[in-house]
């Protein structure tokens, strides 16, 4: 009885000791994400390159819940948790920062479901996300990140934003990301968006 | 007989179609999946990592180049050019320029002593921020924070924790400052 004790004891440690975890890297803290942009393709002579990864408007649109560039306002406002009432080209407000006629909607961060793409740190109550639309169609995600007293800074979760979209090769989506006073600004751009790519929120405008 | 049973027939194709609904494009020709050769060597990345200072966010750049047809690989790794043409460095670059607000808040995130005092491109080193899959498997960065300016260097190895350190080493001997702020990729990526 007491050997059959012993072998089981044996047995059950020898297994517990097998299952252990193997040990974790000892890094230092804190430890800074490294943003991974799709690799690109180099021919052997070092002279011409092109992308590394095929991607194309599919990926995105896997990525933002079936959203896609090109969309029409109210097309897009159906694939939204909580579409926004009344939304029709003519009724969108103009977005003063653009040239020519470009309009757009918002959304608050909290009622953003899958284009949240997965973030988990804290964005203010004041946070909200901008549909921005040209004739031909949504062309811009714009995420404004704004700080307040229960969240005093949203460059964490700025970070995861852009995290997810950086990935996403240049010639499907162009994301950047930057700030103005202290809200957090991540855009992701419409490829073909041509000569408002460069164009940058400004605050007032909208 | 033969009649009856044409019909019962037809019934039953009918019967399927209907229960079928319309024609699907969808012929079952699913291809095999894509094996990968686990043994075969790896290819030559040069990975880059560029500095946003002005968000003090970091990126890998990665640069996979086709082999020659001479390459035989070393420690089943194919062998990365001796020589990366400045061009290279540009097009990894080209990963922060094109996503910063501003273009010149983009440089090497190996980072010359001093950094901090003249925050520019000419102040990083393009060499010593990049690591050849032939030669590390692993590209570690470590950061001091001088005041909102995070200032960086980079190291090359094969294992993360050894990117780390070596990482940290490099940076610590360099900027003369302890730099506690670390990160670390594959050079090959996923």
């Amino acid at each position: 009885m007491g050997l059959r004790l012993i072998a089981l004891l044996l047995i059950l440690g020898a297994g517990q000791a097998h299952a252990q975890p193997p040990a974790p890297i000892a890094v230092t803290q804190p430890v800074r994400p490294i943003f991974l942009p799709a690799p690109v393709q180099w021919d052997a002579d070092l002279l011409r390159f092109r992308p590394a990864l095929s991607q194309t408007a599919t990926d995105f649109a896997n990525l933002t819940g079936g959203i896609s560039f090109g969309m029409a306002p109210a097309d897009l406002n159906t694939k939204l948790p909580e579409p926004y009432p009344g939304v029709s080209w003519n009724a969108l407000p103009l977005a003063n920062e653009y040239p020519g006629e470009v309009r757009y909607f918002g959304v608050p961060i909290e009622a953003a479901g899958s284009l949240r793409v997965g973030m988990t740190a804290c964005t203010g109550t004041g946070s909200y996300l901008v549909f921005l639309f040209r004739p031909e169609g949504f062309f811009r995600l714009s995420y404004r990140l704004v700080p307040d007293k229960t969240c005093t800074d949203t460059n964490p979760a700025a970070q995861q934003i852009f995290g997810r979209f950086v990935p996403m090769g240049q010639q499907v989506a162009l994301s950047v990301r930057y700030h103005v006073g202290k809200t957090q600004v991540v855009d992701i751009t419409d490829a073909t968006a041509g000569y408002l790519t460069p164009i940058r929120w400004r605050q007032g405008g909208n | 007989m033969r009649v009856l049973g044409g019909v019962l027939l037809m019934a039953a194709v009918a019967a399927t179609m209907a229960h079928a609904g319309p024609l699907s494009f969808d012929l079952q020709l699913h291809e095999p999946p894509v094996i990968a050769d686990s043994k075969a060597p790896t290819k030559c990345t040069v990975t880059y990592i560029v500095a946003d200072i002005a968000n003090n966010d970091l990126y890998a750049s990665r640069m996979r180049i086709d082999p020659t047809e001479n390459d035989a690989p070393a420690d089943n790794r194919l062998p990365c050019p001796k020589v990366m043409p400045p061009r290279v460095g540009l097009r990894a670059l080209d990963t922060c320029l094109t996503r910063a607000g501003e273009a010149k808040s983009c440089v090497f995130a190996d980072m010359s002593r001093g950094f901090e005092r003249e925050p520019d491109i000419h102040n990083t080193s393009e060499n010593a921020s990049r690591c050849s899959s032939d030669n590390a498997s692993d590209i570690g960065v470590a950061c001091w924070m001088a005041g909102n300016l995070s200032v960086c260097d980079v190291a090359c190895a094969d294992t993360p924790q050894k990117a780390l350190v070596q990482a940290q080493a490099r940076c610590e001997e360099k900027q003369q400052h302890s730099c506690p702020i670390t990160a670390t990729v594959p050079v090959s990526g996923p």
